[in-house]
């Protein structure tokens, strides 16, 4: 038995990181904040996981040219692809849909929202 | 019904776990693999909506010798987002058969079966440079007995790292397993953590090795 974990343990690393990088084609990256559309402010953020979670989220949408999440700073880039757009109201879905809240968002053009925050 | 109570109301005030985040992202799936003294766990679960994981889960119990093999269910009852902080409150459920793991064909006996139910909270709070933990669990394994585990975790990061750096974790596991050999006990360890995987590697006050791996894909 403690063979067998062995193994399993010793396969699982070897495969796992390759299957995680298979298929994401989009961007991801500190580049992406300078081109990024729209900066999304963020709390529950404390580790790489809440980064992923994100990041794959959002990739999911086909508006979405690529994203960034900042630990640092608590705040995701989003690039969008070309004429394409997301609403505050999508942002805060997907945001919430993948475990967070968001504070703030800002567009490229300047324009801020703040979402009011539930008690 | 009362023994559950027991559990939820003990998950409260008791400690923390290592498999805390049981529930990942929509459409995510994660490998869990725990390996101490105790156990040596394999956890495959796949989130299904923001609140809920599912998958098989394997346990083979290094104390009384037998190995669970079911399917476990994984609910975030609360998450508490925070600027600097995050929290969450788990419910774990799982089913399935237990097993001795004698050898029946040197033994020349038949393999014992029976069903097993298992029941688990587990909480933690976070901050980047904090983490604290606490988890309770109840096996009712058949004709293998029943038994309780409850897990404390302290956490600590020397440095803060950003998105996609090398994470490093100092952490301190404290357990109680009233029906164990080895009742009270502590154990040391180191997380590293980068992008979606982390590893635990860690010894306890037996000298006994820990070995932690999750995966999110």
């Amino acid at each position: 038995m403690k063979i067998l974990s062995s193994l399993t343990i010793a396969a699982l690393l070897a495969l796992a990181p390759a299957a995680s990088f298979a298929k994401d084609k989009k961007m991801s990256g500190p580049e992406v904040v300078e081109i990024a559309d729209v900066s999304v402010g963020l709390s529950g953020l404390v580790c790489d996981f809440c980064s992923l979670a994100l990041n794959k989220t959002f990739k999911k949408r086909d508006e979405v040219r690529g994203t960034y999440v900042d630990l640092d700073t608590k705040t995701m880039s989003v690039a969008l692809v070309k004429d394409a757009t997301l609403s505050n109201d999508e942002i805060i879905k997907l945001v919430k849909k993948a475990g967070y809240s968001t504070t703030k968002i800002t567009r490229k053009d300047g324009s801020e929202f703040i979402p009011p925050q539930k008690s | 019904m009362q023994k559950l109570a027991t559990i939820l109301a003990l998950g409260c005030l008791a400690p923390l776990s290592a498999e805390a985040r049981p529930v990942s992202y929509p459409d995510a799936w994660t490998v869990m693999l725990r390996n101490d003294a105790n156990q040596n766990s394999a956890h495959v679960h796949y989130t299904f909506d923001t609140r809920h994981s599912v998958g098989p889960r394997l346990r083979y119990d290094r104390d009384n010798d037998f190995v669970f093999t079911g399917v476990q269910l994984n609910r975030l009852m609360k998450r508490w987002n925070k600027p600097d902080s995050q929290a969450n409150f788990y419910g774990r459920f799982a089913v399935g058969q237990v097993t001795d793991n004698l050898d029946s064909a040197e033994l020349r006996v038949k393999r014992e079966k029976d069903e097993a139910v298992f029941f688990g909270v587990s909480g933690d709070w976070e901050t980047r440079r904090y983490f604290v933990s606490a988890s309770a669990e109840h096996w009712e394994n058949g004709r293998f007995g029943e038994f309780s585990s409850f897990h404390s975790r302290v956490g600590i990061a020397p440095y803060v790292a950003n998105t996609g750096a090398l994470h490093t974790w100092l952490m301190v596991e404290g357990h109680n397993r009233p029906e164990s050999r080895d009742k009270v006990g502590g154990t040391a360890l180191i997380r590293f953590f980068k992008g979606p995987s982390l590893l635990e590697v860690g010894i306890d006050d037996d000298g006994e090795p820990l070995l932690n791996y999750i995966h999110r894909f």
